[in-house]
Parts: structure tokens; C-alpha cells; sequence
């Protein structure tokens, strides 16, 4: 084919347009884009990215399982094992992801041991080694680096709930949703005169005596192992000074009366209920270490299951079948 | 310190005020946190257990027991706690709850291995692909017998605890620096888990103690301690069994760590097992092999104020047929020498190995010494490797080893540790003001203190000058404190030649809504003594109650029969001689009950008359060396007489018009052994204090003049040496008196309420402490 040699300020015929090289680079460039986003797909992951379960992994886990408890799964424990298979893989490739690899230093010096192993003419320079690992990409596919990667991505998604002290708002709103666990119980203070034996007649003359406050109810009754009072006690602690009946009765009885005979394991009892504080919750600075103890170790978990909910909905998870099984 | 002046129900006419508002114990307040409503200065019983591991606990991992310290405070408050073995969703397939919750507890997690056993179980990090964490993981769940020991447990078990010269594994890095600083990280959960579960509110509802264990066992004999740290403020790292190897060099790490080197920090050490020490743990030796010196003596005798002889591996009070007749010591006792031996009834036990020989070598060493390194009280506890705090009851008890006791077979097959010749353990139980960390800790170091078998009866023990018809005063425990000592105390002459009285009070435990307490049988009290050539002796007296008619049948488990629900009396020692240094402490008896392992062959239908139908596993059921029924008991931290202890104190602390002048008067006789002491060339001293420090005088030698006839006096109105207008030291009445007045003076710490105060003595190597409850009258602090 014969090329007309062209010369700028030639008429702007089609010919000569198509004879310029800038179009034909124009043109080039157009197809390679055409091509490029039809044929080969975008490198870097996007919302369609995939997560691949390999059979082998679930096979590997299925067979742990086997060695401790000394029987295969059954189908409800695979659904688990699966499970935390993609947990782990979600973890990983985060972790990845974030570089958390970058810098790690148990996983470099496993990677530079690795490469010693090949290298041993290059055994001291760790960094060189580890580099050359790198390159050679003997850290994808490494078992303990994957493992390392796992546990810090965990770790980081506990850690990252380490916010600053919470308020004392978030604290009470934080004990106000679970009360059983941090409301004080009901107490009582009582004071009690022991009778050994169950002679009624006795027991009658000292209430009328105590009721008449003819008596000093420290100096009265038969020795005893707990003190003529009982200062502000919860119930299990009333049972088990002075038997279930009388805890049952300090929290039951009209206050500041004289009343008895009451039945304990022991004998008999005259038992007066001074005073009763009900049940409440504490106030925030009462309990703070404990609260926020509590409160730090909710955040962590639940920022651990937000964390694996995320990933899932980000990734697409396939499980290879396991042709094996 | 001045108090508000309130008038306090316990003593008063029959007013309604409220509790007094002074809470004055004997002890000091180290920690900020509520105010006990609850205080009572004629104290409660509290009901704990000191002795717990959880998965933090090496042996945790082929245990698979995963409860963590948190976990245990809830069941020991009440709560539910999984137990292995685990479904694959990590749910347990067990669960433990106690019928009545504790007061107080401790997780005591072995030291020596947190980092390691942190990392075995964390995949990713340096040291669990190792061939230790591998083959101690292989083990988990696996029926593997631990007889003799799988060579993958011996792996763990020599280097961090039978080693005469532990050493960790090689990947734990230089210095072990690695698995230390997993060890931290551990170290700091179990401090948070006991903050999050220590009530600081008024309700005072439960205590935790920050603790681990030392698990020394060079050569397999168990020399391990339980740490107990008073508060939280605690050193950086636990000093376990690799960084001290004898109980000397952990004592003095201990100070150095914290009573001594960290301003808040106090903490004890309590030994356990002394049946599985083979001698050792009460041989009148340093754990290195040189002979105990006085200085020795006086530093255990400081930090070990208590022994756990009761738990899980059996009761080390004593043993039938070493240096004791007493047949009732032949109670859960561990057949083997070691915990990993065999068992051998014939097996040369020794008597360091048991609690009374121990002491009496104890009360030798005293003579030897000048100081009794064995002055200790009684705890019990579990030693639960289940996490499962308190776990005591014989009635529905699922084993204390994780899966390798998980099932009945299990539980009455496996050998050591484990097997039908263990038991749910016992109970620690203090005599406190309110159940808070400084008061229970208080009440530890005085050993105001018993063990229990496991059930709670409820006993009071006192040694002093009491009437014979005490036990008909209503105020039988305001006068046991106001006349003489509590369990734990130490006791001088106070009836002169004559025996002391032990008062002893002691109540059926009242059981719980599903079983009911078991009424009483009988109180023994048991003495040891040494004679003047040196010999020491032992005795079991009945002292109250006796047979009764209270039976159970083996098969059925029914109790029948009556016994006691009280029992109370005022014993005089018949046999008492007053120049004889000597121990006493009350043994208190149920009626019989069966044994955790017959109830469970009689649940599992296992008829021994006909010996054909019994299936192999269950062939323990009928062997007749293992006892079907039990009786339950308790044991009161022993009460120590001393020939030169206080016989009579009298005193008065006058402060009431103004606290800043007060004066103090006081009088004082020790007994008839009481050395004169030089005064020429040693300090007399005297010190008076309740929770702070009411008065002290340290008279130099050589300020006191010497009297004619014998004797010390100083006479100065312008009370230039410790505000002492004067002090006058002489013999009279057979003891060394001692009196003493002072000028006006700031007695304001002296608080104006009935509480419990300690005077103190020392000159040279004498010193003497009299504590008792002082009360009130008429503008004055007084005792009599």
C-alpha cells in the first residue's frame, strides 16, 4: 500500500486525517480501553470481590475435630466448622487488606527463618531475607502468617472499642439495662433474743416485757451465735445466722414490733425488724470500676461481631463443595 | 481520730437508734470504698473459698476448663457455670450452681505457666506450633489416664513444678521475656475480674481477693502456697515457682515486692497439702535444707498465719497410727505420699506431714528458737480446677478435674490426683467485722478462722477467764471478747495455775431449701503440749455431747436419729499444767451422712451383695477400704497458751472531757515464767492500738532505775519519755507486773466506742499482746 506523504497545511481530507499518526494513537487507545474493560476485569477488589473456601480447609477442620473428640461431625457441627472457616478468611484477607503485615515483627522473623533455610550464605542479614521472602511470596501462602494476621485482626476489632472513659450517663443507661445484675439487695436490721428451749410460757412473759420496754433485749435469752443484732442484712445472710423463717420474717414483718416466738433451726426467737432498705440500683460512682469494667468487655464483643457481620456483607463468600466427604 | 459519739444498739437500753456509725475494728482501712452497713464489732461468719484455678491454671488445658476468674465469681455468688466437656459450638455439656452462695473467694491460678499457657492456646503466636503446647493441647479431652503421668503432661508438669530447678520452655525468649509478657497480660484479667466482682457498695455482699499459686513440688512433694493479696495494689508480676524455688526466697520476694517495696501492697502466704509434702512442709528446716533460725521462724510464722488442711485431695489434721491413736484422723485421708504416687496404705507417712504432729514440732521449735515458725490457724477449701468456687456439697458433686472426672466411671476410677479417694474439698471461714477486703484479711493474719468439711456449721471458740455458767449469758460473745481470746488467739495465764476456760459455742449448719443441715454430734478439743525435758504430747478430750442415735443407711442415704442443733459448754483443761507450752482447738462432729461416692453407686443402682452384676467400672462401689459414710466436721484455728503471755490486764484510757488530754492507766501481770527482763540493756516498749495507733512508748535502756529487791521504775511528773508519769516493773504474785500511768496526753485516737484493742509488750526477746473488746463507762475506755 502506498502512504501519500503528507505535509502539515494539506487539505483536512478524511485521507489525510487518517493517515496521521495521532489518530492512529487515538484510535489504539480507544480499542485498549474497549478491550480493557470487557475482557479483563478490574484488579482491585471492589464490591463484587469473591472470598473462595477451599474443600481441603473444611476437610483439614473436619478432621481436627475428629482427633479431639474422636468422631467425624456430624452435618449440624459442619454448618459450624464452615462457619468459622469463613470467619477466619473474612479476617485474613482484612487483614491483609489494612498491611497489618507490613510491619509485624513474629512475622517477618518467620519469614526471614524461612528464607535462612534457603539462603543459609545470607543468614545474618534478617531484613534482606525477609524481603526476598516477600518477593517471592513464600508469605501468601504461609500458615503462621496467616494465623498471626487472624488474631491481630480479632485483637484490632476488640481494640478498636478502647474509646475514651465512658460518662456517667452511658454508665447508668449501661446498668439500667441489665439491673438484676448490679441492683443492691434488700436488707434488714433486726434485733433478736435466742431461746434454747421451747417453753412457750417463758417466751410469752419476755415479749410481754420486751413490747413493754422493761427489758434490754442485749441482756435477755439463752447464748447465742450471733450478737443480739443483726446489722443490715441481706437475706441470704438472715438464713443463715437465724434460719430461713426469720429472714423470710424480717423482710415480711411491720417494722419496730416486738414478735414471737419465731422457729429457727436452733430454738426459738423474739425478733424485732428495726429497719429494711429495698432494693435498689447503686449510684454510677459507687460501682464505676466494676461498671466499666463490664462495659469495656460489651463493647469489645459486640464490636468483634460487627466487625465479622461487615466483612460478610462486603465479600462474597464461596465454600468449595467437599467432594471428600 | 474522733469519732461521732452514737450510742450503739448492741449495749444500750432498748433504744431504736440506728447502728453505730463508728466502725472500729483492730485493723487499718487501705482501700477507698463504701462504708459496711453491715459492720458488727461482735463479728459474723463468713463462708468462702481460697483455692480455685480456672483455664488461666496450666493444667486448665487438658483439663479443658475454660471458666475464667470472672466466671468463677459469679458461680461463687450464686450463678451458673458451664463445665467441660464441650460441644463443638463451644456450649458446655454441664453445669454447676451452688445451693447457698459464698461470701468471699479467690482465683489462685498456678504463676508459673500464665504466659505459656496463654500462648498454647492462641494460635498465631511464637511457641504454640511448639511440640509442648502440641502434645499438652493432644491431651484435651482425651481419656487419658494421669497414671502414670502421659510423658505430653510430664512435659509441662517437670520444668514448671517438680524440677528441683525449674526452667521455662526454650521459645518463651531470653529471660522467658516473651511468655512474661503474656504472663502480664493474663496477671491483668485477673486483677480486673476481681475488681469487677468485689462489692464496694454498702451492701458489702462478696468479697474478691487478687491471688495466684505458687506451685512448688521439687521431686513431687507439694510444697505449694496460695498468695493472697490484701487490696489491689499488687506487684507488676506474680514471683511463682520459677523465679523463687524455695518458700524462704518467696517470702522475701514477697516483701520486697510489696509488703516492704510497694506503699499499699500487703499480702500472705497460705500452704496446703501438707499431706503431700512427704515431710517437708512442716520439717524444722529451710526448704534449702539449713536448720531454721529464729529470724527464719519469725518471717514464716508473719506470712503464713493459716493452712489449708482441708480440700479436694484430703484432710491433713492427722494420721491414725503417726503420732496419734485418734482414730478419727483416719477422715479423707490421701493414701499416697505424693500426689502422683500411688496408693499405699503402707507408705512411710511422716508427721511433719499432718498439722498436729506439725505443730507440736512447732512448739519444739519454740523451745529450740525462741519463735514457733508453725503458729498457724485452719482454713478449708476446694481446689476446684473447674472454676467451680465453693463446689463442696457431697449431695449432686460432678469432680473438680474438668473432663478427666467428668463422668461417674471417672470420677471413681481415675487415680491421682483424682479417683474415689478425693472429696469436694472444704470451706474457709472468717470471723469478721463486714465481709470487705481489709476486715477478712484482718481476720486472716489474727486466724480468727475455721475449716469445715464442706457443710457450715456456725462455732465460736474462747480461751479466758469465764464463769462455768456461761453458757447460760445471753452476752456469751461479748463476754468471750470482753474476758479473753477468740479461735486463733494466743493466751497467758489468766486463771493463774488453774486451766484457762474454753468456751465453746457451736450450732448445726442450717442447711438450704433442697438439703438440710445435719444436727451436731459432739466437740472434742484437742491439746498438744511440751514438757519440761522437751517432749511433746497430744490428747482428744469429749467435751461435749457424744453418741447419739443419729445414723445413715448406706444404701438409701436416709439419716436417722437425733443429735444436736447446739451444743455449749465451759471446759476446764483437767490436765492443765501452766508452765507447759500448749495448743488447743475444737473438733466439732456431725451426725453421719454419706459419702459423695456412695450416693453416686446408689444412683447408679450398684448392688454390692451381688458382686456378679456390678459392672467392672464400678467395682470401687463395693471395695470396703473406701469409706460410704462420713462425718462432717470442723476444725477452730487452734488457741495458743503461753506460759508468758499477758494472765491479767487492767486498764483505762480517760478522754471523754477532751480527747487532746487524756490520760492512761494501766496494769498489767504476765505470768510466773516471765523472765526479768535487763532493762539496763534493752528497751522496754508498749504500744496500745485499735485501727490506728492509740499510744506508744519506747523506754530506752538504761532510763529506768533499778528498785532495790529487784525490778524497774521510773517516776517522772513531767512524762518526758513517752508522756510515762510513771512505770513500775516488778515481780509480784508469782508473774512480772507491770504498772503504768500516764500525764495528760493526745488519747484522742483512743475512739469512744465498745470495740476491740491490742496492747502490746517487748523487751528483749519477751513481748506479749493482749487483745480484747474494751467498753465504755462513764467517760472512759476501759478493760478489766
Amino acid at each position: 500500500m502506498d502512504y501519500a506523504r503528507g505535509t502539515p497545511g494539506d487539505a483536512l481530507t478524511v485521507a489525510n486525517a487518517l493517515r496521521r499518526p495521532a489518530l492512529h494513537f487515538a484510535v489504539l487507545g480507544a480499542l485498549l480501553f474497549v478491550l480493557e474493560r470487557r475482557v479483563w476485569p478490574p484488579l482491585a477488589p471492589e464490591r463484587s470481590a469473591e472470598v473462595v473456601i477451599p474443600a481441603n480447609r473444611i476437610a483439614a477442620r473436619a478432621e481436627r475435630f475428629a482427633r479431639d473428640t474422636g468422631r467425624p461431625p456430624t452435618a449440624e457441627e459442619r454448618v459450624v466448622l464452615v462457619a468459622e472457616a469463613v470467619d477466619e478468611e473474612l479476617l485474613y484477607r482484612e487483614a491483609l487488606a489494612r498491611a497489618l503485615d507490613r510491619d509485624d515483627r513474629s512475622i517477618r522473623g518467620h519469614l526471614a527463618e524461612k528464607m535462612r533455610f534457603l539462603e543459609p550464605a545470607n543468614g545474618d542479614d534478617a531484613p534482606a531475607l525477609t524481603r526476598h521472602a516477600v518477593t517471592l511470596g513464600l508469605d501468601r501462602s504461609d500458615a503462621f502468617v496467616r494465623r498471626v494476621l487472624v488474631e491481630k485482626m480479632r485483637l484490632l476489632a476488640r481494640r478498636e472499642s478502647e474509646e475514651a472513659e465512658p460518662d456517667d450517663a452511658t454508665l447508668a443507661a449501661y446498668m439500667a439495662g441489665s439491673p438484676e445484675r448490679w441492683r443492691l439487695p434488700a436488707r434488714a436490721t433486726v434485733q433478736q433474743v435466742f431461746l434454747r428451749d421451747a417453753d412457750p410460757e417463758r417466751a410469752a412473759v419476755l415479749l410481754a416485757r420486751l413490747r413493754a420496754g422493761g427489758a434490754d433485749f442485749a441482756r435477755v435469752g439463752d447464748a447465742f451465735h450471733a450478737g443480739p443484732v443483726v446489722p443490715d442484712a441481706a437475706r441470704p445472710t438472715l438464713a443463715s445466722l437465724l434460719g430461713e423463717a426469720i429472714a423470710a420474717h424480717a423482710f415480711a414483718a411491720p417494722l419496730r414490733e416486738w414478735d414471737g416466738p419465731l422457729r429457727s433451726p436452733w430454738g426459738m426467737h423474739l425478733v424485732r425488724v428495726v429497719s429494711r432498705t429495698a432494693p435498689v440500683l447503686p449510684a454510677v460512682a459507687d460501682v464505676r470500676p466494676a461498671l466499666v469494667l463490664s462495659w469495656r468487655e460489651g463493647r469489645r464483643q459486640a464490636r468483634e461481631r460487627g466487625m465479622l457481620a461487615e466483612l460478610r456483607r462486603r465479600w462474597r463468600v464461596v465454600v468449595e463443595e467437599d467432594r471428600g466427604a | 481520730m474522733i469519732r461521732a459519739l452514737t450510742v450503739s444498739v448492741a449495749f444500750a437500753c432498748a433504744c431504736l437508734a440506728p447502728p453505730a456509725a463508728a466502725q472500729v475494728g483492730p485493723w487499718q482501712r487501705t482501700e477507698t470504698r463504701q462504708s459496711c452497713g453491715s459492720f458488727s464489732a461482735l463479728r459474723t461468719p463468713f463462708f468462702g473459698d481460697l483455692h480455685i484455678h480456672t483455664t488461666y491454671s496450666g493444667d486448665a488445658i487438658l483439663l479443658d476448663t475454660r471458666a475464667k476468674p470472672a466466671d468463677t465469681y459469679v458461680h461463687a455468688k450464686g450463678g451458673p457455670l458451664g463445665l467441660p466437656p464441650f460441644d463443638v459450638n463451644g456450649m458446655a455439656t454441664r453445669t454447676a450452681q451452688l445451693r447457698r452462695p459464698l461470701d468471699f473467694a479467690a482465683a489462685t491460678d498456678h504463676a508459673e505457666g500464665f504466659g505459656e499457657v496463654d500462648i498454647c492456646q492462641t494460635p498465631g503466636l511464637a511457641g504454640y506450633d511448639s511440640s509442648e503446647c502440641q502434645g499438652v493441647r493432644s491431651l484435651k479431652g482425651n481419656a487419658v489416664p494421669l497414671f502414670p503421668p502421659d510423658s505430653r503432661f510430664l512435659a509441662l508438669l517437670v520444668p514448671y513444678a517438680i524440677s528441683v530447678d525449674p526452667m521455662r520452655f526454650s521459645w518463651c525468649g531470653t529471660d522467658g521475656v516473651e511468655c512474661l509478657n503474656h504472663a502480664s497480660l493474663v496477671w491483668q484479667d485477673i486483677q480486673d475480674a476481681a475488681e469487677a466482682h468485689y462489692d464496694r457498695t454498702a451492701a458489702c455482699a462478696f468479697t474478691t481477693f487478687v491471688a495466684y499459686e505458687w506451685s512448688a513440688t521439687p521431686g513431687g512433694r507439694n510444697l505449694h502456697r496460695n498468695v493472697i493479696f490484701r487490696n489491689a495494689v499488687v506487684p507488676a508480676l506474680p514471683t511463682s515457682y520459677m523465679e523463687e524455688h524455695t518458700a524462704e526466697g518467696l517470702r522475701a520476694a514477697i516483701r520486697q515486692d510489696c509488703i516492704d517495696g510497694l506503699p499499699g501492697c500487703d499480702a500472705l502466704a497460705i500452704p496446703h497439702n501438707p499431706n503431700a509434702s512427704v515431710g517437708l512442709m512442716f520439717a524444722p528446716t529451710n526448704d534449702d535444707g539449713s536448720p531454721l533460725t529464729a529470724a527464719n521462724a519469725r518471717a514464716r510464722a508473719a506470712m503464713e498465719p493459716l493452712v489449708e488442711m482441708m480440700q479436694h485431695k484430703g484432710s491433713s489434721e492427722c494420721r491414725p497410727g503417726i503420732g496419734t491413736t485418734d482414730e478419727r484422723c483416719g477422715f479423707e485421708s490421701l493414701n499416697r505420699l505424693t500426689l502422683f504416687s500411688l496408693t499405699d496404705t503402707n507408705a512411710a507417712f511422716s508427721p511433719q506431714s499432718y498439722v498436729r504432729t506439725g505443730f507440736l514440732e512447732g512448739l519444739a521449735q519454740r523451745e529450740l528458737l525462741g519463735v514457733n515458725p508453725f503458729q498457724m490457724g485452719f482454713i478449708g477449701s476446694t481446689d476446684t480446677h473447674n472454676g467451680t468456687a465453693g463446689d463442696v456439697n457431697e449431695v449432686d458433686w460432678q469432680g473438680h478435674l474438668g473432663t478427666t472426672d467428668a463422668t461417674p466411671p471417672f470420677m471413681l476410677n481415675r487415680i491421682p490426683p483424682g479417683g474415689i479417694e478425693t472429696n469436694p474439698g472444704g470451706l474457709a471461714v472468717l470471723w469478721a467485722e463486714e465481709n470487705s477486703r481489709d476486715a477478712l484479711f484482718a481476720a486472716m493474719r489474727r486466724r480468727e478462722a475455721y475449716a469445715t468439711s464442706g457443710t457450715r456449721p456456725i462455732v465460736r471458740v474462747f480461751a479466758g477467764r469465764y464463769p462455768q455458767a456461761m453458757c447460760n449469758d445471753p452476752e456469751f460473745v461479748r463476754t468471750g471478747y470482753r474476758r479473753g481470746v477468740p479461735m486463733g488467739g494466743e493466751l497467758g495465764p489468766t486463771n493463774s495455775r488453774r486451766s484457762p476456760r474454753f468456751a465453746i459455742l457451736a450450732s448445726s449448719d442450717p442447711g438450704d431449701p433442697g438439703v438440710p443441715g445435719t444436727p451436731l454430734e459432739r466437740v472434742q478439743m484437742v491439746k498438744g503440749w511440751i514438757d519440761a525435758a522437751g517432749q511433746t504430747h497430744e490428747k482428744v478430750f469429749d467435751v461435749a455431747g457424744g453418741d447419739t442415735d443419729g445414723a445413715v443407711d448406706p444404701l438409701t442415704c436416709a439419716r436417722s436419729g437425733t443429735g444436736h442443733a447446739q451444743l455449749c459448754t465451759v471446759w476446764r483443761d483437767p490436765e492443765f499444767d501452766a508452765s507447759q507450752r500448749a495448743f488447743y482447738y475444737a473438733r466439732v462432729l456431725e451426725n453421719p451422712t454419706c459419702r459423695w461416692s456412695a450416693r453416686l453407686c446408689n444412683d447408679l443402682g450398684v448392688d454390692c451383695s451381688n458382686p456378679g452384676s456390678v459392672p467392672p467400672e464400678y467395682v470401687r462401689c463395693c471395695d470396703t477400704v473406701y469409706a460410704r459414710t462420713i462425718q462432717e466436721r470442723a476444725w477452730t484455728s487452734p488457741q495458743w497458751y503461753e506460759p508468758e503471755g499477758i494472765a491479767r490486764l487492767s486498764a483505762y484510757i480517760r478522754n471523754a472531757d477532751d480527747p487532746a488530754r487524756g490520760t492512761l492507766s494501766l496494769r498489767a501481770r504476765a505470768g510466773a515464767a516471765t523472765p526479768m527482763p535487763d532493762l539496763a540493756t534493752t528497751d522496754f516498749s508498749v504500744s496500745i492500738q485499735d485501727d490506728d495507733q492509740i499510744y506508744s512508748a519506747v523506754v530506752p535502756a538504761g532510763t529506768l532505775q533499778a528498785m532495790p529487791g529487784g525490778g524497774w521504775e521510773l517516776l517522772d511528773d513531767s512524762g518526758a519519755v513517752g508522756g510515762l508519769r510513771r512505770l513500775v516493773i516488778r515481780r509480784a504474785g508469782g508473774g512480772l507486773a507491770i504498772d503504768l500511768r500516764t500525764v495528760t496526753l493526745d488519747l484522742s485516737a483512743a475512739d469512744p466506742v465498745e470495740h476491740m484493742v491490742e496492747v502490746r509488750f517487748a523487751a528483749g526477746d519477751w513481748a506479749a499482746t493482749h487483745v480484747r473488746l474494751w467498753t465504755t463507762r462513764g467517760g472512759r475506755l476501759e478493760t478489766h
